[in-house]
């Protein structure tokens, strides 16, 4: 029987945070929620996420921070990691990607959709 | 306070600021006429006018704005400045014939009125001293260039060096320089040494590098020509260097601002963009959470609005054209409007946010809509800044003279550091705490920009780790309804 994923949702603004939740949570995974770094990495630390979304600019970790923790110690060392970030040029997120082995990164705005999609197939890639 | 100045070149201009005029430069009389319109009611301190003016007559200009507009009673000062004396001379006499005092500022326009004559004096001695070349009279004009001019012997030390470029090393004359190397005379580092003796790549003709200056880092460009051979057939070479330090400054705020204006745009889009598809995907939404897809969507589309609001506002600051719509305003319910606005905010963060109020605020002519916003604006910094369960505190103070509206919050505070500039466009504070909050750096701009139209200031008062307290004081004088 296959079980349910677990999705993080690393976002400081709540709206877009509800709203990424409410389409993981359609796509079936069981989504937990945190709006600021330091919170998301001790949720990832002590639960095995299967994915975790995170936005770059947050309060007390940002998104590289704390995609680099999740993947240095902790439940989730093995999840999927997917960075949304509202900065383009300015970011560099061929290095981030490369060196936190992330699967994707999203840049604002980006649809829904083609973010689950993104994810499950990243997924299925990786259960392949 | 600010004056406006009609086609001031740069000189005259920074005369003005060296003497503490706060100026706004118009560079062309159309522009100059628009931009003057929506400053009728500000407390301008004077306008500079010249005579000759790109795109239109200064000297209509300067009529439309004495007579037509009845600026006068406005303006204490209203100089003009011309290369021919005789012109400036009457416009500048026949208004101050009037029943206008003169100001201090007064004096100062017209003192920069005559230092523009002076200026106009040594152009003309520039270019007699060009004429007068042949004759040896070369380092003289070299002296007079604003870029750094000198000339280095095959063994790149310095065998004429010109008074800019004196200035730039820290030195009051040239001489002083002659026979020290390039690189010894700006004070660089061993690799940049090596690079300004052309040791790395002897076909490198431009370079750029950086002095510390106290603070400060300079940041200079030199271009190097090769200048004659000497009898043995090595090479002399010609350096002319400018100090880019302020272009420099003005790239990487442009940058930092398209940075951070596209984020703060990006934000918004991203909800309206995910709201949108979840309604458009999600046929079997309940009503409540379908109203609640769609408040979050127009206070997004606000949001966006607001964002650029204060692009435009600071734009037509820039150009000095922003304007006040100032009318009798109830600050009884101003107040109460703006506490209205922030209280979800401040619960949100779970702060402890009191109003200590007056119990009667006098009538006063104010732009209700600007000044809402620059003092929500500081409760709202006040809020971000502050850590949950701190103490932010608005108090409004009224006695005979000003109105006072001063926000105190127990939060993170302000470096010694950072203090003198959290006032200019697009800064923020070298602070973790600060970078990880959204903000464009604009706020604080436009707030000081509203006090100054209503003829008041901003003030902070904050210690790092303590908290801050920002107050907007406004004159009754100048608001008297």
């Amino acid at each position: 029987m296959e079980t349910v994923s677990k999705a993080l949702v690393a976002e400081d603004d709540r709206a877009l945070a509800d709203i990424i939740r409410l389409a993981l949570t359609r796509g079936g995974y069981q989504v937990a929620v945190a709006h600021d770094g330091k919170k998301a990495l001790t949720l990832a630390t002590n639960s095995k996420f299967d994915v975790v979304v995170s936005d770059y600019q947050m309060p007390l970790l940002n998104g590289e921070q704390l995609l680099s923790g999740i993947r240095t110690e902790g439940a989730s060392q093995e999840a999927l990691l997917f960075l949304c970030s509202a900065k383009s040029f300015e970011l560099d997120s061929e290095r981030i990607k490369r060196e936190l082995r992330l699967s994707a990164v999203f840049f604002k705005p980006f649809s829904l959709g083609e973010l689950v999609t993104t994810i499950k197939s990243h997924q299925t890639a990786a259960w392949a | 306070m600010p004056t406006k100045s009609f086609n001031t070149n740069r000189t005259l201009r920074q005369v003005l600021v060296v003497h503490g005029v706060s100026v706004i430069l118009v560079t062309a009389a159309i522009l100059g006429f628009a931009g003057i319109t929506p400053w009728q009611s500000a407390p301008l301190s004077g306008v500079l006018v010249a005579i000759l003016v790109a795109m239109g007559s200064g000297f209509a200009l300067y009529r439309s704005l004495y007579t037509l507009l009845n600026i006068e009673s406005r303006l204490s000062q209203l100089a003009a400045t011309s290369t021919n004396a005789n012109d400036a001379a009457a416009l500048v006499l026949e208004p101050a014939t009037g029943n206008t005092s003169a100001e201090f500022g007064w004096n100062r326009l017209v003192e920069a009125g005559r230092v523009w004559r002076a200026v106009d004096e040594l152009q003309k001695t520039l270019l007699a001293s060009m004429s007068d070349r042949r004759r040896g009279t070369g380092p003289q004009l070299l002296d007079s260039l604003s870029e750094g001019v000198a000339t280095v012997d095959p063994d790149g030390k310095i065998t004429y060096a010109n008074m800019a470029l004196a200035a730039m090393c820290g030195q009051s004359n040239g001489e002083v320089l002659y026979g020290q190397l390039l690189a010894d005379a700006f004070g660089v580092d061993a690799d940049t040494a090596e690079k300004l003796r052309g040791d790395i790549d002897p076909a490198q003709t431009t370079f750029e590098w950086g002095v510390q200056s106290g603070a400060v880092e300079r940041i200079f460009r030199g271009h190097r020509r090769p200048g004659r051979k000497n009898d043995g057939g090595a090479i002399s070479s010609v350096w002319t260097i400018r100090d880019i330090t302020q272009q420099k400054l003005a790239d990487s705020m442009r940058d930092k601002f398209l940075a951070t204006a596209t984020h703060e745009f990006r934000t918004p889009l991203a909800n309206i963009r995910a709201y949108v598809e979840s309604l458009d995907m999600s046929d079997d939404l309940d009503p409540e959470s379908r109203k609640r897809f769609y408040n979050v969507i127009q206070s997004e589309s606000l949001r966006l609005s607001q964002l650029v609001d204060d692009l435009l506002d600071i734009s037509r600051m820039q150009a000095g054209a922003m304007a006040l719509d100032c009318r009798e305003t109830d600050l009884g319910r101003l107040v109460e409007e703006i506490s209205q606005k922030v209280e979800g905010e401040m619960r949100e963060k779970n702060l402890d946010y009191r109003c200590e109020l007056p119990p009667k605020y006098p009538k006063l002519l104010l732009d209700k809509g600007k000044l809402a916003a620059a003092i929500v604006n500081l409760l709202g910094n006040a809020a971000k800044y502050t850590p949950e369960g701190g103490r932010v505190t608005f108090r409004v103070d009224v006695n005979n003279q000003r109105i006072e509206f001063a926000i105190t919050d127990t939060g993170i505070g302000i470096s010694e550091e950072d203090l003198p500039r959290v006032f200019e466009r697009f800064y923020r504070c070298n602070d973790d705490r600060v970078r990880e909050i959204t903000g464009s750096g604009l706020g604080l701009a436009l707030t000081q920009e509203v006090a100054r139209l209503h003829g008041g200031e901003v003030n902070v008062q904050s210690k790092l780790n303590e908290g801050s307290t920002f107050s907007i004081t406004i004159p009754l004088d100048s608001t008297a309804a």
